[in-house]
């Protein structure tokens, strides 16, 4: 397939990747926010109600703004000032009903300038408060539409009557008022109820409210107190309604389109995972450190802070105090001054309460301090994790983009890179300093001391960093001019010294493939190329070194080649000299059987003899040529180095008898095993004994011991030379002869032989001579019995 | 006797040699110079062995045996400069029946093709040999009589050679060091047994080996002991 079409596919299988799972991931944390609390799941609910006046919160306002309506009727305290609570101060003497009135007069002149509602109360046929005269209580429900007021509600101090676009609404259903959270329309919060009555105060108010159908924003400049006022809540529960449906339909579009781009990852996911590879390969050469650093930064500066949770936790552990770990001083027990003063005149000592009460108007506060133990924390966590994590994530839907770019930040950094990268932690500050992997001492030093630079950089950059949010948080304080101009150079040192260590790390890496290209030169493995970076400061190093390898390659096979022709020419010569020779000692023995005179007979035994001695060296010849060449067969086994000692001297002992020589023998009677290959070992003390009947001194003696030292057996074969030995000669060399002017004997080849031999079978041989004494030694290691 | 052998070599002078070595011992001698006039000759019927070189111009030894060997199931003894271990066992399991290399002993070519003739014509098959007997390539003993046959002839053996012929293919291809040879045929401790032993396997090789010098069956395992090869 086309490479560019192959790349193009991984780069759309990632993007595709992204952004579904971006989108996914959004539309799964709005989703997952908005439909697990009840009281989102009734704003999903209201929100596409077709009427926003059919809506929970529509009811809410309503319930709210009548009882409120009631209340100022009644002269009640709408405010909820906490003085009604105490009864005590209620017998002061002040009277708080001319109080209560003022501050209904107050609400009544702000609330009367938003005519979304229009209102009118009264007491006793008394209109109190009103902000239109369209209103009476037994006015037609649909009177106000044609003016934009849809809705239309009654209170005729016992029950409510509403109705929506002139049509009556059910307001009591069943007639009890109760909490059904499962009910998807709350009921409304208005008297009339078997169990929600009014007092005598509320029972002589007539509350008639009108609301507008589509509200509308009332601003009232108020200049003469409070400056300018809106009154819009009803214009914003509205508008928040449609912006939340707008949001919804808009989250559930991109939700579906990322389900179709993640679609799109799935048939492309193969293409998507080299794209993933070759992240991973530049995050893989990226300091470790670097990356878990980065994360950190990421999840610390991109996430929502829970710095609520902590006033939650506080909260918490004051609900969950049941295990006091210190005693508190009562100074840490705030009190109301009022209640002081209380205890004060009642003669009751603050300490004395404390130890009684312990408690402040209904809310327990406990009288230690809690500290939050791991007992706590558990329990509070197994009870209210539950919330805390809905109440996290409803953060966290609120901070998408953060949450994105941690997400993708931790993907890059920490799974993707993991996921291909082996062991991650290999390339980074710590790897350095550790020098894993490197076991040459001048790659340890220089990967250390890069280590050291490391670490100090990245406390530098941590410093640079405190540095800046330090200086951006205080802004006024430090010019922030002034940081840049420390932070800046600093900045650039720190890159520069970056780049050194990269160049480092790559000198002693380079340095080690050099050295164990070196070292494979040095045991013979030359078919390996080194290959470095071009610009590598070792790359001339490498060339050299590669050049070497070269050279010493050529030579090797040059070498192989021309000993491999050397055995074929020999082989090659001994096979064509059998031919004739097969054809002399044929006919010499065909005529060796005639009746021939003497000395024709004679002739011929001759003839016969030396065409024997030019088959042995034809043969000899060719093995001297193929051990020579490292290419003799051997058998190896374990064998009794004295038995074979043994044997060949009963196998030669006729030959020893007719020598007219002594052979003296000491070997030992016990076993010693050594490995070789029992043929060729035969042939070689063959040879040896051999030579040694063959040019002794008539009537001298000939001497074979076998001798164990050091884990090493050793025979040896001395016999005193007829002839005069050249001192210094290397008879192991082919065709050197004791005696260059004798023409009996062997081919020239026996030591030759016998060395090749000895060495195919991980012996040694070795041939000295003093005076005309003739010394052999064949040595191996023993192995174990 | 008169029995037909062919003599195939692409050296005249080599086959004339075989030819005139043979004709002396009373064997009808046919003569080819290359492969394929050996496959011409090897139709004559009363062609009872064939001396085949191995390389030879026109069709080699080995490919020409292989052809003879379809039609016919003659001996084959495979003539061959070629000396190593694996061009032996490969002669062999080309089909060759044995295998003499240049230069070689009239004398033992002689044997050998001795051997073979009887092996195949007078004895005929191997396998007919009467039960207990123990047969092994051109030996075959039979341990109730202690009788030892080569080729089919009996081989006169003295007491302690029986022993050791007895022990030796009663364990065919086992190793006996020198020793316990001696313990076991003598009947008492050794203590330099290696030359004594050594001078009977010798004498025994002369009697049964068609080349004593390079023994086929009785061999030396230099620095183990003594066995009877398996064939």
């Amino acid at each position: 397939m086309d490479t560019k079409w192959k790349k193009s596919k991984s780069i759309i299988g990632f993007l595709a990747f992204l952004l579904g799972v971006s989108l996914l991931l959004e539309g799964a944390l709005f989703f997952g926010t908005a439909m697990t609390s009840s009281n989102s799941r009734a704003w999903v609910y209201d929100s596409f109600k077709s009427d926003w006046r059919r809506t929970r919160e529509f009811k809410n306002f309503a319930s709210n703004r009548l009882e409120q309506l009631i209340m100022m009727g009644a002269g009640g305290n709408t405010y909820r000032t906490f003085v009604n609570s105490y009864p005590d101060y209620a017998q002061t003497g002040v009277d708080y009903s001319k109080l209560y009135e003022a501050q209904n007069q107050a609400l009544h002149k702000q609330m009367q300038e938003d005519k979304n509602v229009l209102y009118r109360v009264e007491k006793k046929g008394e209109v109190l408060y009103s902000n239109s005269d369209s209103l009476s209580p037994d006015m037609d429900p649909s009177a106000l539409i044609s003016e934009g007021y849809g809705f239309l509600l009654q209170f005729d101090g016992e029950k409510v009557r509403a109705w929506l676009d002139g049509e009556e609404l059910n307001i009591y259903g069943s007639g009890y008022y109760h909490f059904d959270e499962r009910e998807d329309s709350y009921q409304w919060y208005v008297p009339g109820y078997k169990n929600f009555t009014v007092d005598e105060a509320g029972s002589k108010v007539k509350v008639t409210m009108a609301v507008i159908s589509s509200p509308q924003i009332f601003i009232k400049g108020n200049y003469g107190s409070t400056g300018s006022d809106q009154y819009n809540t009803l214009y914003y529960i509205k508008q928040g309604l449609e912006q939340y449906r707008e949001r919804i339909i808009q989250e559930t579009v991109r939700t579906g389109v990322g389900a179709g781009v993640f679609l799109v990852y799935l048939l492309l996911r193969k293409d998507k995972k080299r794209a993933d590879m070759a992240l991973a390969r530049g995050t893989g050469k990226v300091w470790f450190e670097v990356k878990i650093l980065a994360a950190l930064l990421l999840v610390f500066f991109c996430l929502p802070r829970p710095e609520y949770l902590g006033d939650i936790w506080q909260e918490l552990i004051y609900a969950y105090g049941d295990t006091p770990v210190a005693e508190a001083i009562p100074g840490d027990v705030y009190l109301n001054g009022d209640i002081m003063a209380e205890l004060e005149q009642n003669g009751i000592s603050y300490e004395e309460w404390l130890t009684e009460n312990g408690f402040y108007d209904g809310y327990n506060i406990p009288l230690v301090e809690q500290t939050a133990s791991i007992g706590t924390a558990v329990t509070i966590l197994s009870e209210n994790g539950g919330w805390l994590f809905r109440e996290y994530l409803r953060e966290l839907a609120d901070h998408t983009p953060g949450l994105l770019a941690v997400f993708w930040g931790l993907y890059l950094l920490i799974f993707n890179d993991w996921r291909y990268n082996k062991r991650p932690w290999r390339r980074g500050v710590i790897a350095m300093l550790a020098a894993w992997g490197l076991d040459r001492p001048v790659q340890k030093r220089l990967s250390r001391v890069c280590g050291v630079t490391a670490m100090t950089l990245l406390l530098l950059g941590a410093v640079n960093m405190n540095l800046l949010v330090y200086a951006s948080s205080y802004r006024g304080g430090v010019p922030l001019e002034a940081v840049w101009a420390i932070v800046t150079p600093a900045a650039l040192l720190m890159l520069v010294c970056a780049v050194l260590i990269w160049r480092l790390h790559r000198l002693w890496t380079d340095f080690g493939a050099v050295a164990d290209q070196a070292a494979a030169i040095r045991a013979g493995e030359l078919e390996r190329e080194l290959a470095l970076q071009e610009n590598s400061d070792l790359s001339g190093l490498a060339d050299d070194l590669n050049h070497i390898r070269q050279g010493l390659h050529q030579a090797v096979e040059e070498r192989t080649r021309s000993e491999r022709m050397k055995v074929e020419l020999v082989t090659n010569v001994s096979h064509d000299l059998k031919t004739p020779l097969t054809s002399i000692i044929s006919y010499t023995e065909l005529l060796s059987q005639e009746p021939l005179e003497p000395p024709a007979s004679e002739y011929v035994q001759i003839m016969g003899e030396k065409a024997q001695r030019l088959k042995a060296m034809v043969q000899d010849v060719f093995e001297v040529s193929k051990a020579a060449s490292g290419q003799l067969p051997v058998k190896l086994e374990r064998l009794d180095y004295a038995r074979l000692l043994r044997q060949t001297l009963a196998d030669m002992g006729q030959a020893i008898d007719n020598s007219g020589l002594t052979l003296r023998a000491a070997i030992p009677e016990g076993e010693v095993p050594i490995i070789a290959d029992s043929d060729r070992m035969y042939r070689v003390f063959q040879n040896l004994i051999g030579n040694a009947l063959k040019y002794s001194l008539p009537g001298s003696r000939v001497y074979l011991n076998l001798t164990v030292e050091d884990g090493q057996a050793s025979a040896s074969v001395r016999n005193t030379s007829a002839a005069e030995l050249k001192p210094g000669a290397d008879y192991t060399a082919r065709f050197v002869r004791g005696d260059e002017s004798r023409t009996d004997g062997g081919s020239g080849l026996g030591l030759s032989i016998a060395e090749s031999f000895t060495r195919a079978c991980g012996g040694t041989l070795t041939v000295s001579t003093e005076a005309d004494l003739f010394i052999a030694v064949v040595t191996f290691p023993v192995t174990e019995p | 006797m008169n029995e037909t052998i062919l003599v195939v070599d692409d050296d005249r002078e080599i086959v004339g040699a075989i030819a005139a070595a043979l004709e002396k011992e009373g064997y009808r001698v046919l003569r080819a110079y290359d492969g394929m006039e050996a496959l011409d000759r090897a139709l004559d019927p009363n062609l009872r062995l064939i001396l085949m070189d191995v390389m030879m111009p026109r069709l080699d030894g080995l490919s020409a045996v292989l052809r003879i060997r379809e039609r016919r199931n003659l001996p084959v003894i495979v003539l061959s400069a070629k000396s190593e271990e694996s061009d032996k066992v490969l002669g062999l399991s080309m089909g060759a029946d044995d295998y003499v290399t240049k230069p070689f002993s009239m004398g033992e070519l002689t044997a050998r093709v001795r051997s073979q003739l009887r092996r195949y014509t007078s004895l005929g098959d191997v396998n007919t040999a009467p039960a207990g007997m123990i047969v092994n390539g051109r030996l075959a003993y039979d341990p109730s009589n202690r009788e030892l046959t080569a080729d089919g002839e009996p081989v006169r053996l003295t007491n302690i050679e029986t022993g050791i012929v007895d022990l030796l293919m009663r364990n065919l291809g086992r190793v006996f060091p020198a020793e316990e040879i001696y313990r076991r045929v003598w009947g008492e401790e050794a203590w330099s047994s290696e030359g004594t032993v050594m001078v009977h396997i010798r004498r025994i090789r002369e009697k049964i080996e068609l080349n004593p010098r390079e023994p086929d069956y009785l061999k030396v395992v230099w620095g183990i002991g003594y066995k009877m090869e398996k064939k």
